[in-house]
């Protein structure tokens, strides 16, 4: 098994390698996407998809939800270097037996861009931000089988006078999450997909008023993903590993289905975590390229319990670590 | 040791096909005299000794830099700040694009030289004969002009003190000694007017002014054919016999003769100009700008009518002048009044009898306190005339950047300019984007200041950090200087490596030096096709 995970990882490692840089992929909202939800997926390489004791199933993977035994309010905070900012509250929680239900509201975005114009006069401080707010909804069809459906509302703010700013409502994810035993969990999650023939989860951004003359529109899609992931748990004394891996493809084309090699991206997450007497967790993670590393430390008080989250994240090409994300689970 | 190997392998295949992608950036910097062949416009750099071809006609503007001599800039950086005039001598053909220019140093080594650009842009500095004869005699070399009718092209010469003389320029290159042109159809004149000119063995420098003889100042030289007679006109300035002024000779079958005299209060003649389509002759001099029908017998000056500028025309240090049809433009500039090394100035249009000043228009991007205009020019294509200005503007303490001002005429209301002006305080914590906001249409420019001179690479990431684009990779950029040395390739156009549009969002350029400083911009894209 450890030679299979080596494996896995060298393989996912030469793909990501392969793969180009999707710098166009979404924009805004793209990177937003994929920057993800939770400071304990954050320091686990944002491997989320099937981690059912994370900070937003809604958000990761809605076939969670029927999981989860109790109701959950998770809160966090994700300031980044170039003053760069994240937040995200959820609610979720179990509605019934076989049926979970989640809403989680997240933002990024950036409060200090300074503006200049052409000829280089400052215009003042531009504070754009996006914002998101993803509804979700499990069923369990088995004790060990569930799916999922969200469906996301996003808002594009970017504070230049109405220039660039858009609303784009029905993004829409499915989830598909099975526990094979308690050491192997599996997960597929499609991801962007939109109302129309092509399924695209396509959005237009009007110029509402007019920055150097600039009048018209323009349009971009959020690229339709797909996250295969498996999870491994194993024992070691009375504790235990966690392994997460996460395989990306992003469709780069707003076709339904396109094989072209060319016209995908791909990307990896890893995240190993170890739980240490139940209170204590330390993780790290890789994220097609960022780094990443955490720890979480949980408290019971009752019946409910709360999980305080800490993660670092040196993002790829930087040389500079991003030491603010704090995360806060509570289990009511 | 078996999965080590593995690993390497894989890694290094990863990293062969993701790609390095190293952006081939032109080697540039901003710009000193214009240069204008048909509807194209090529730029002089004073110290990098470098050319641009730059397209001001298509959005958005694009410039193809070359460097004539790159590794002996990267040894020892050679400024021909005295360079006076970049003139095209003449082109060969239209298709191969090869451009010659003959340029003259005055202020270090008074010195000409001679370049070809090819259309691979290799820059072939000429061995004529010619050229080195003339060098014999560069203590004395004062200033040159370059006249074209039809396809016919003279250049003329003027040494100091001595004389002046004009050439055809049709076997310039290709002449192997200064007596084998024998000026078939021109002479000299001008006190010294011996043997001399005729002998390559003549040496001007040892020639010294007599000031108890009339004495021949090559100021400035103006050559042109009249389109209505086989006529060459040479106006030069001097002092003949206590008489200062501007001399005008007509050459017909060899035969010189002096066709009209003007008196002057100056031998320090800033420009001559004929408006080649009017046929009006304009002699400009500190304090006064002089305008004749083309009779050369009567002149007026340009303020007779303009009470009001006759004061600040009086204190002018400095005219240049250009054309486009009818009219004629001129910049004009005095030192201010603080005492500094910065000129005022503006772009007058002149209407009619070309004695009214009817507008000033002023490259608005510039206060003008701080700009002054070194070189002007003008072209036309479609029926749309462009006015240029070559600007070097200034803040309190220091230079801080030339660049390109241009003005669509009847198109564009203002000026624009395809250089940045704002001086950058902080080293490198201070990066600057403008505008910040793409849109489509004008490229992100960045300004940033090293503090040390080194090799740049400048990185465009999007929000989430991911790489987007190389915009620079290992390029020389000088430090303290208070702004971006390569205006034109320090931007960035809204694309990522791929040369794809990038998506509406928040982006991140970093600067880094291998000095080790590193400071960031942001901009903002709202646009994407």
């Amino acid at each position: 098994m450890k030679n299979l995970f080596i494996l896995l990882y060298i393989a996912t490692f030469s793909i990501s390698g392969w793969a180009h840089d999707p710098p166009t992929l979404g924009g805004m909202g793209g990177t937003m996407d994929r920057m993800g939800v939770g400071i304990a997926e954050l320091g686990a390489g944002n491997t989320g998809t099937a981690r059912v004791d994370g900070s937003s199933a809604a958000f990761w993977n809605p076939a969670l939800l029927p999981f989860y035994s109790k109701v959950r309010v998770n809160l966090g905070e994700d300031v980044r270097f170039l003053s760069r900012n994240g937040a995200y509250a959820a609610w979720e929680g179990r509605l019934a037996p076989n049926l979970g239900a989640g809403l989680v509201l997240h933002n990024r975005g950036d409060f200090n861009v300074p503006v200049y114009n052409e000829n280089e006069e400052k215009l003042g401080i531009a504070k754009p931000q996006e914002i998101a707010i993803t509804l979700g909804v499990g069923v369990k069809t088995s004790r060990y089988n569930s799916f999922g459906a969200s469906m996301g509302w996003y808002n594009r703010q970017m504070d230049l006078g109405g220039v660039g700013n858009t609303q784009f409502t029905g993004i829409i994810d499915f989830g598909w999450y099975r526990r094979f035993n308690d050491r192997f969990q599996s997960a597929f999650v499609i991801r962007n997909i939109g109302l129309n023939t092509e399924l695209s989860a396509r959005y237009e951004s009007q110029s509402g008023a007019s920055i150097d003359g600039f009048s018209g529109s323009s349009t971009d899609f959020f690229p339709k993903t797909a996250i295969a992931s498996v999870v491994y748990t194993a024992p070691w004394q009375k504790d235990a590993f966690t392994f997460s891996f996460e395989l990306l493809d992003y469709l780069l084309m707003e076709e339904v289905w396109d094989a072209d090699i060319q016209h995908n991206a791909f990307g990896t997450r890893l995240g190993v975590d170890y739980v240490w007497n139940q209170w204590i967790s330390v993780r790290g993670g890789w994220d097609r390229g960022n780094m990443s590393t955490g720890a979480s430390y949980t408290y019971k008080f009752g019946k409910r319990k709360m999980s305080v989250d800490y993660a670092i994240l040196l993002e790829r090409n930087l040389t500079f670590l991003n030491p603010f994300a704090i995360g806060l689970r509570l289990e009511l | 040791m078996q999965i080590k190997k593995q690993w390497m392998c894989l890694w290094v295949f990863g990293l062969i096909a993701s790609g390095f992608t190293a952006d081939n950036s032109l080697v540039s910097k901003s710009l000193s005299y214009l240069v204008v062949s048909g509807d194209t416009l090529y730029t002089w750099n004073d110290q990098l000794n470098a050319y641009s071809q730059i397209d001001l006609w298509n959005s958005p503007v694009s410039i193809n830099t070359v460097v004539r001599d790159k590794e002996r800039l990267l040894r020892n950086p050679f400024a021909l700040s005295g360079v006076q005039v970049g003139q095209e001598v003449f082109k060969e053909s239209d298709t191969s694009r090869s451009i010659r220019f003959i340029a003259f140093d005055a202020k270090e080594s008074n010195s000409l030289f001679e370049m070809q650009i090819k259309p691979n842009w290799n820059i072939s500095t000429s061995d004529s004969n010619f050229l080195k004869e003339i060098l014999r005699y560069k203590q004395s070399l004062q200033t040159f002009d370059w006249a074209q009718v039809g396809s016919d092209q003279y250049i003329s010469f003027g040494l100091a003190g001595v004389a002046h003389f004009v050439l055809p320029t049709t076997n310039i290159l290709s002449a192997k000694s200064l007596n084998t042109l024998a000026f078939e159809s021109i002479d000299t004149f001008g006190v010294r007017k011996d043997s001399c000119l005729y002998n390559a063995e003549c040496n001007f420098a040892k020639i010294k002014p007599d000031s108890t003889k009339n004495q021949y100042v090559a100021e400035q030289i103006e050559v042109w054919k009249d389109s209505t007679s086989n006529i060459l006109l040479v106006g030069s300035s001097g002092d003949f016999g206590g008489k200062k002024g501007l001399r005008f000779r007509r050459a017909n079958d060899s035969i010189w003769s002096l066709v009209g005299v003007m008196g002057l209060d100056t031998l320090s003649i800033k420009d001559v100009f004929r408006n080649p389509k009017t046929g009006e002759i304009f002699v400009l001099t500190p304090g006064e700008i002089y305008v004749s029908n083309g009779n050369i017998q009567s002149w007026k000056t340009i303020h007779e009518n303009q009470p009001a500028i006759a004061k600040s025309l009086k204190s002018m240090d400095k005219v240049l002048m250009t054309s486009t049809g009818d009219t004629t433009w001129f910049y004009w500039g005095f030192p201010n009044s603080q005492g500094l090394s910065a000129y005022t100035g503006g772009a007058f249009k002149l209407f009619g009898d070309s004695t009214q000043i009817t507008s000033l228009l002023v490259p608005h991007t510039v206060m003008p306190d701080q700009m002054r205009v070194q070189s002007l020019g003008s072209m036309q294509k479609n029926g749309v005339s462009m006015l240029l200005a070559a600007v070097v503007s200034s803040d309190e303490a220091a230079t801080v950047g030339q660049g390109l001002n241009y003005l669509r005429l009847g198109v564009d209301t203002s000026w624009s300019n395809i250089n940045r002006r704002r001086s950058v305080e902080n080293d490198l914590n201070e990066v600057i984007t403008f505008p910040t906001v793409y849109n489509g249409d004008v490229p992100v420019q960045l300004g940033y200041r090293l503090k040390k001179t080194g090799k740049v690479t400048i990185e465009v990431f999007n929000y989430a950090m991911e790489h987007v684009r190389t915009l620079v990779k290992n390029q020389r950029r000088e430090g303290g200087v208070a702004r971006s040395e390569n205006v034109f390739e320090d931007r960035w156009d809204g694309t990522d490596k791929y040369g794809h549009q990038v998506a509406t969002g928040v982006y991140y350029i970093r600067v880094k030096s291998d000095k080790g400083e590193t400071g960031w911009g942001k901009s903002m894209v709202v646009y994407s096709p």
